[in-house]
């Protein structure tokens, strides 16, 4: 008997069954379903001990109730003090808040359910997760946390208003970086029409500081195929440029454009070290998820 | 180049469609929301020559198409020497006069013209037009097969039609037909004479291209001509024929079809025929038809020709004694001969004869001038009197030669051709009151004398303009006078009514009161109208005036049309192509006897070819083209 998995389910029909919140359940649901396949490694729960008491150690790490129920001195040893501590970086400027189709997910939409899912998939495996939420300035920034509640103030924040006439990409993934203290990892989910340098920068600067880097690239399929709209003028959404043009006389040049503009993305965010992908808005959110996955917070590869 | 439908030239201007598009791109009223215009702009500055060269050509492309569209629409027609056969405007001239119907290899010669005509609208398509022309000058136009169908219902004339205007008319066919080449394809039996015209036919530059058909001669007998002298006989008459033989012929006169008299006479060529002149009397009385009549041979159309004679007793006379006596003499021959009986003047019916300053005078009247010059006053009060709107001028003593007029050159020229006359008095047309014409003037004029009128005739009365004295002229002296002199008694001032000789498909005026004619077999065609249209059939028709007989209508095909041959190739039928042509004037006019080179040489006339299909073909290009570069 086949089973419908929810990640691999079309964006716009899951969206139409549920909530964000409800969503990005049923994706991780239906991802871990997929993973339970496959061997399990970097998914463990991490391990902790007690050790006696030796002077100069920290007294934050004292366990005072074995200390009041047993009058010993022990303190708690972790290899590490939690699990990974990750970043969502998304972006929510006007461009973001467009869709190529009537019943197509605008990419907003697209990102705020994938960072969700993303969100999710990070808390049950008790990792800290942290929301960066920018257009031409930061709208909301929530430190990662791996507290229950976490779940539900990222969620909150996902309904805060957005749609700035620009797109701060390198200020938000330096944001980001500074939230979360350890190395740990940032995703970035943004249409990414912005300048690659100042990207690539800050890309780099969080690379040095020892986090890996995620860069999913949000993409409507009219952005990629410039499908026919006759003659008009196109009007960008923030900057409110126009340029005019007829789709049929100049599809083919724009789409090289465009391919050369993903390449150079894809190039100038592997000299930085970071990982980048494109996301369409009308792939199924598990592609994605799996990228995510290949970089988890140890580095490891699924 | 030209344009078969040069209008649709017009579509052109939508080729400025894509180039106002392409200028007004940047106007353009629709803005769309797209995000990744960083793209566009970025696609617009890293490929904007790619663009533009694409931009360029692509207007290009679309100009082309809508041009080469516009073009295809306006059918053109190229002519590129050996590429097939462009348009053609092709008018055929069938020469179906009685001379195609004769025989030759066990086929009329007309059979064998129509079947090249079909054979060549056959070879037409459908950008082609067609007209066919027969030799009466009727046009059959249309479809090809329409033109096709109609030649399955022609049939030779029975007379010689006019294969002149009948070209001509086909030349302004042809011409209608632009852009497309104007040809004229002649078919005749070849006949001499068949393109005998007073001018020379101009063609311009619609090329004529002839067939004209072996001149081989067949064996033809034909009667000529066939005259029933007087028109009444009394019982008594004379038939006279002309027949042309190549061999012995019989021959036959009948009279309302029996036959009255037979005989045999030896070869006569057509330059020169063979007379028959037959005494008859018959016992039968009114109009009669007669006919002369050979054995049958290849041509049928000249075996019979046709005469009307009216039976009936002398017209009545009176002759005043100062008509002089010259008249008196010949009146009374006549009278001898019981053409004429004199009777009482004043009795109706009865012709006075008198010189015009008599007094006392009516109707019917034979007027002459008077002798002395000081009556002319009283004899033009007298005509005044009389009601007739005729004058004598003032005296003319100069020499002067008379001539027939063209209507009465038939029957009464004969009189008067080449008439010596020495003393006259001009007749003036005078119709005061009754306020005609100088058309009616001109055709109660019989003779003219030095340019005006001599001998004229109305109702009731015939005037002549000088005494009928040898003094003044030689008119009384001349063999045909008494004949004339009899005719106008007889048919002018009597009941005979006139005997019209006319061929086949040929005007004519209707004759005064004529309400009808009666056909050979008896059944009435009303004749409205001052002119009408004689009938396509040879025989004797008559006028009818209510139910009475008013005239006879002989028709019979034209004499020359019986010139094709005299059994040993000697006549004129055996012309050369070439020289058969040489009446028609233009830039490319031939003739041939061969029907394949005919057809082909109709067609080398519009070598070249139709660009539908090829600017189609460029069109379809162009936008596919288009559709590759524009990525579609």
């Amino acid at each position: 008997m086949l089973t419908t998995r929810a990640d691999q389910l079309d964006p716009a029909v899951l969206a139409a069954l549920g909530q964000l919140e409800l969503v990005a359940r049923w994706v991780v649901d239906g991802f871990i379903t997929g993973l339970h396949r496959s061997p399990r490694k970097g998914f463990s729960v991490e391990f902790a001990e007690h050790r006696p008491y030796m002077p100069g150690d920290d007294l934050r790490y004292l366990d005072w109730r074995i200390a009041a129920r047993s009058d010993r001195w022990v303190v708690k040893q972790f290899e590490e003090e939690t699990n990974a501590r990750a970043a969502l970086v998304l972006d929510v400027s006007a461009s973001m808040q467009w869709s190529g189709a009537p019943g197509r997910l605008t990419k907003l939409a697209y990102a705020e359910r994938l960072a969700a899912a993303i969100a999710l998939l990070l808390l049950r495996q008790r990792d800290a997760v942290g929301l960066v939420r920018f257009d031409a300035g930061l709208r909301n920034v929530i430190p990662p946390r791996a507290q229950r509640g976490q779940w539900r103030r990222l969620v909150a924040a996902f309904s805060e208003p957005g749609g700035g006439s620009a797109s701060d990409v390198a200020g938000a993934l330096l944001q980001a970086g500074r939230i979360v203290r350890r190395p740990g990892f940032v995703v970035l989910l943004s249409d990414l029409l912005a300048d690659i340098g100042p990207v690539a920068d800050a890309a780099r600067t969080l690379r040095a500081r020892g986090h890996e880097v995620l860069v999913l690239h949000v993409m409507d399929p009219a952005e990629r195929d410039f499908p026919e709209t006759g003659e008009a003028r196109y009007r960008d959404l923030e900057s409110r440029d126009e340029v005019p043009a007829a789709t049929a006389d100049v599809r083919s040049t724009y789409q090289a454009t465009v391919q050369e503009a993903v390449a150079e993305w894809r190039a100038a965010m592997g000299r930085a070290g970071a990982r980048y992908a494109l996301a369409m808005t009308d792939e199924a959110f598990g592609r994605p998820l799996r990228m995510l996955v290949g970089v988890n917070g140890r580095g490891q590869k699924v | 180049m030209a344009f078969l439908a040069p209008a649709f030239l017009a579509l052109a201007v939508l080729a400025g469609v894509p180039l106002l598009v392409h200028l007004l791109r940047r106007r353009v009223g629709r803005t769309v929301d797209f995000p990744a215009v960083r793209y566009l702009a970025r696609m617009e500055q890293e490929h904007s020559r790619e663009l533009k060269l694409r931009h360029r050509m692509l207007l290009l492309l679309r100009i082309l198409a809508v041009m080469a569209i516009a073009l295809a629409a306006a059918r053109p027609i190229a002519r590129f020497a050996g590429v097939g056969h462009a348009p053609i405007a092709v008018a055929m001239v069938l020469d179906n006069s009685m001379s195609s119907g004769a025989v030759r290899g066990g086929r009329t010669v007309f059979d064998s013209l129509r079947a090249e005509a079909r054979r060549l609208l056959r070879d037409l398509t459908i950008e082609d037009r067609a007209w066919l022309v027969t030799a009466d000058g009727r046009v059959i136009g249309g479809r090809n097969d329409a033109v096709s169908d109609a030649l399955d219902q022609l049939t030779p004339l029975a007379g010689r039609g006019d294969l002149a205007i009948a070209t001509r008319r086909a030349i302004a066919l042809a011409q209608s037909g632009a852009p497309r080449t104007p040809v004229v394809a002649i078919l005749s039996d070849g006949q001499a004479n068949a393109l005998a015209a007073d001018s020379t036919i101009v063609a311009g530059d619609v090329a004529v291209v002839a067939l004209v058909q072996d001149g081989a001669a067949v064996v033809n007998r034909a009667v000529l001509a066939a005259v029933a002298t007087p028109t009444r006989w009394t019982p008594l008459g004379e038939v006279s024929a002309s027949i042309s033989t190549p061999d012995s012929a019989a021959w036959r006169i009948t009279l309302n079809s029996r036959t009255v008299a037979r005989g045999v006479v030896g070869p006569a060529s057509f330059a020169s025929p063979a007379r028959v002149m037959e005494r008859l009397s018959s016992t039968e009385s009114g109009w009669l038809r007669g006919s002369v009549e050979l054995d049958a041979d290849a041509l049928r159309g000249d075996d019979t020709r046709w005469f009307a004679v009216r039976v009936a007793p002398p017209p009545r006379v009176a002759l005043r004694p100062e008509s002089g006596p010259f008249l008196a003499a010949a009146l009374a021959t006549l009278v001898d001969e019981q053409r004429l009986a004199r009777a009482a003047e004043g009795t109706p019916d009865v012709v006075t004869v008198a010189s015009a300053e008599a007094r006392g005078l009516r109707m019917p009247l034979l007027l002459t001038a008077p002798r002395d010059p000081l009556q002319v006053g009283e004899a033009n009060r007298s005509l005044e009197r009389l009601g007739i709107p005729w004058r004598f001028g003032a005296i003319a003593r100069n020499l002067v030669l008379a001539r027939p007029t063209r209507e009465t050159a038939l029957l009464e020229g004969p009189a008067f051709e080449r008439t010596p006359v020495r003393l006259r008095y001009p007749l003036v047309y005078s119709p005061g009151a009754r306020g005609a014409g100088d058309s009616t003037a001109r055709n109660d004029t019989i003779a003219t004398a030095g340019g005006a009128p001599w001998v004229v005739a109305g109702t009731g009365f015939v005037l002549v303009g000088s005494p009928l004295d040898p003094e003044a002229t030689d008119l009384p002296l001349r063999a045909p006078f008494v004949p004339w002199l009899l005719d106008a008694l007889a048919r002018r001032l009597g009941q005979d009514g006139a005997v019209v000789f006319a061929a086949p498909g040929q005007q004519l005026a209707t004759a005064d009161g004529a309400s009808a004619l009666e056909r050979p077999d008896g059944t009435l065609v009303p004749l409205t109208g001052e002119r009408f249209t004689v009938p396509g059939s040879p025989g004797v028709y008559f006028f009818r005036r209510q139910a009475v007989r008013s005239g006879a209508l002989v028709v019979n095909a034209e004499p020359e049309e019986s010139d094709v041959g005299d059994g040993r190739g000697q006549n004129a039928a055996g012309l050369d192509p070439s020289r058969w042509v040489a009446p028609i004037n233009g830039e490319s006019v031939i003739g041939m006897r061969d029907a394949s080179q005919w057809r082909r040489t109709v067609f080398e006339q519009a070598s070249g070819q139709a660009l539908l299909l090829p600017l189609i073909a460029l069109a379809l290009a162009a936008l596919l083209l288009e559709a590759w570069l524009s990525g579609r």
